[in-house]
């Protein structure tokens, strides 16, 4: 139904090309299945995040309570100096101190544990935990709505893209296409922007359809046709119109939230002066500096950052004597007041819950949150596949860009920090980097035919590091600064060679190969699989034993800060 | 203690019923959007026509009669109205008139390589691709409002609330379904 009288340029389809497509028969689905089977996907896997997300998160809402706690009695009793507080205020707080005191005593003591009735369990839990929670989700929502009104101007910038020329028949024409899709898929046409770039790629930003704009680079208007094109754009806005960009966002302000609590502790307990300017940095940009379309950003990778980041010029970093860099003001301070010390050891000790957390923080978000949501955004990526197909009608046109994107397409340089929301990410470097290896080992076998056992295990070592280093450098400047290196432990994207195998079953026509894998292959992955599970195994019990510990600490030290906080308190009142 | 139980009952069968009848309402005007935005498509490919006849006319003098039929496929589009049968029938026409004269323009380089021309063309053509997409997503639009009315907790209170079925966009036009006449 696709009329175009201007389409010249001949398809990929029939060309030698690095990622080989997929062998044996595919159950054929209908783009519908497809659709319903990846929103299933996305539905389990956003239950799993998010209990994966509250598990790093309890033990920071435990340490905030008695810090909001703190907070609502000095608000009290400022209150009081200007309108008399009703008693029962200063008694429901008095009661709720004095019970997670109680409790916590009876838990640590383990002839009292089995005794304590369920019913002031659940108030301990809740007393505990129901501050820290709504605060962190005041934070997420108030971040969260921030970022959404600063819109895509940083991003934009920083990529250079400008206004497609209407003199120009290709740009005019990829206005059509992104009309047209947006037709097809009932949304209003976002926003287009070429970037004059030498890497094909494209992607979709923005906070919501209707503040979108897709970004396609000058290179894939040169080398792919309208169909390939249109396959693209459909991905893209599919993609929009399921909703993917508001996810992205409120996943990406989850960690900023957490950054935020922690330059706030970093500043205020550990009296870092680094950790002081970055405050400020974000109340200007929150206060003042919304119209400056490049904060947006910096300040979103300062918050992701400071996530993990132990301070050098804090409280804690007196300890270690070898730092020049550290806080000269307290250490002179200490020097002259040795007295101080004993002022300042509560707020080291709360510094070593601080970094406590941060630790179960990181451990929780590498082996588990990090691949959960990795694994939740690939499904999306699935789903947008799925909707192109369904906006086009013809699985073919993105099959064919994504065979080309293989061996041309990478992050453009710049756009790392939305690398999610672009079509190819870093993956398309990795197979490539696979496929290098592929290809000189195969030469390698033709050399060393003739020679003998170590000669020949050496010569197969020897290429294999030689062609990693030298991808080595490619695929790190393609990973870092993306949200994939950051956040998840895995990329953000899928294989390509499975994104080709779902575009298949849905109906693309691949070129047929003859079969590669032979049988002595198979039986040696089948043997090293079986030599190899138990050490998987044992790697997983590990990791699981990491997490299980990293979670326990932090748990024990940040009730124990609170059970003592909450004892204060009480004394307080 | 019965007492609440039917009162709890009570509740949560209004709260799905809300919920379904705003499903429904929601994928309805969908689809009622998606009847209007062909319309617009359709007007669209209306006013881009006379612009196409006055780049072409210095061209193709001599196929005065290819262009008298877009033409006058033209008016009769415009004059059909509100009918969703004569519309499409002479929507159709329109499109026949247009794919014979772009086949009958081919035979005319300078034509072709006229800016214009080109410009002109790409326009008409994304023109009939946004019919045709206009078209496909009224046509998914109504085949999620049908399901959702037609699923189980949702069609019983349907026909209650109004809601009925939504036909699809086909056209039973007897001139595209004849097989072309292959004469070598």
């Amino acid at each position: 139904m696709d009329i175009d009288p201007l389409n010249q340029k001949t398809s990929p389809h029939s060309r030698d090309h690095v990622c080989s497509p997929i062998l044996g028969p595919v159950d054929r689905v209908s783009f519908f299945q497809e659709q319903h089977r990846r929103r299933r996907q996305t539905w389990r896997l956003s239950a799993l995040s998010i209990f994966a997300i509250l598990l790093m998160g309890l033990p920071l809402a435990v340490v905030l309570t008695p810090l909001v706690y703190l907070l609502i009695l000095v608000f009290v009793k400022m209150v009081n100096l200007l309108i008399p507080v009703p008693h029962i205020i200063y008694q429901d707080l008095k009661n709720s101190a004095y019970l997670v005191t109680s409790t916590i005593e009876l838990l640590f003591d383990p002839a009292t544990r089995p005794l304590i009735p369920l019913v002031s369990l659940i108030k301990f839990a809740t007393v505990m935990l129901l501050p820290g929670i709504i605060v962190m989700t005041l934070l997420w929502l108030g971040l969260r709505s921030l970022f959404m009104h600063a819109g895509v101007g940083g991003i934009l910038l920083t990529l250079r893209a400008r206004e497609p020329r209407s003199n120009n028949r290709e740009e005019h024409q990829l206005v059509n296409v992104v009309e047209e899709m947006a037709i097809a898929a009932g949304i209003p046409a976002p926003r287009v922007m070429v970037i004059d770039s030498d890497t094909p790629n494209a992607a979709a930003i923005g906070s919501s359809p209707d503040d979108a704009a897709v970004i396609v680079s000058r290179k894939i208007l040169d080398e792919f046709n309208r169909d390939e094109t249109q396959g693209i754009i459909a991905h893209l806005i599919g993609s929009i119109g399921n909703g993917d960009l508001k996810m992205a966002l409120s996943i990406i302000v989850i960690f900023q939230a957490f950054g935020v609590v922690f330059t706030i502790f970093d500043a205020v307990l550990n009296f870092s002066r680094t950790a002081w300017a970055d405050l400020t940095k974000m109340l200007k940009w929150i206060f003042a500096g919304r119209n400056d379309p490049r904060a947006a950003d910096g300040i979103a990778a300062m918050l992701t950052h400071n996530l993990g980041e132990t301070r050098d010029d804090g409280l804690l970093a007196l300890l270690k004597d070898d730092q020049p860099s550290s806080s000269n003001w307290i250490k002179r301070a200490l020097k002259r007041m040795p007295l101080l010390q004993a002022v300042l050891l509560p707020f080291m000790l709360f510094n070593v819950v601080a970094m406590m957390l941060q630790l179960e923080i990181f451990l929780i978000r590498a082996f588990l949150v990090g691949p959960l949501v990795m694994l939740l955004w690939r499904s999306r990526r699935y789903l947008a596949d799925a909707m192109s197909v369904q906006l086009t009608r013809n699985p073919d046109g993105l099959s064919h860009s994504l065979i080309t994107l293989v061996e041309k397409g990478a992050v453009i340089p710049g756009g790392q920090w939305a690398e999610h929301l672009f079509i190819v990410g870093s993956e398309a470097e990795r197979t490539r980097a696979n496929a290098s290896i592929q290809s000189e080992l195969a030469n390698l076998r033709q050399k060393i035919k003739g020679s003998s056992g170590m000669k020949r295990v050496t010569n197969i070592l020897t290429t294999i590091t030689k062609v990693r280093e030298g991808n080595r450098n490619n695929l790190k400047a393609a990973e870092e600064g993306t949200w994939s290196g950051e956040i998840g432990g895995i990329s953000s994207h899928p294989p390509l060679k499975k994104r080709l195998k779902r575009l298949q079953a849905m109906g693309a026509a691949m070129a047929e190969e003859k079969p590669q894998l032979k049988v002595k292959q198979i039986l040696q992955n089948t043997f090293a699989i079986l030599v190899l599970s138990p050490l998987i195994l044992f790697i997983f019990w590990l990791i699981l034993c990491a997490i299980g510990l990293g979670f326990g600490l932090a748990a024990g030290f940040s009730v124990f800060f609170a059970g003592l906080s909450m004892r204060l308190i009480y004394a307080l009142l | 203690m019965e007492l609440w139980f039917f009162i709890g009952a009570a509740v949560f069968i209004s709260l799905v019923v809300v919920v379904m009848y705003n499903r429904l309402v929601i994928k309805r005007n969908r689809f009622q959007n998606a009847w209007a935005e062909i319309d617009v498509q359709l007007k669209r490919r209306h006013d881009l026509i006379p612009n196409l006849v006055n780049a072409v006319k210095g061209y193709m003098q001599h196929e005065r009669g290819v262009i008298e039929d877009v033409i006058r496929a033209r008016t009769q589009a415009i004059a059909a109205g509100n009918d969703v049968v004569s519309r499409a029938t002479t929507e159709n026409a329109l499109t026949r008139s247009l794919r014979s004269f772009f086949a009958v323009s081919e035979a005319y380089p300078a034509l072709k390589a006229s800016e214009n021309m080109l410009a002109l063309q790409e326009e008409l053509s994304s023109t009939e691709n946004k019919v045709a997409f206009a078209r496909q997503f009224y046509n998914d639009s109504v085949m999620e409002y049908n399901t959702a009315r037609e699923t189980f907790p949702t069609n019983l209170f349907a026909n209650v609330f109004g809601f009925s079925k939504a036909t699809l966009f086909f056209m039973e036009d007897t001139a595209d379904k004849e097989l072309p006449k292959a004469d070598f």
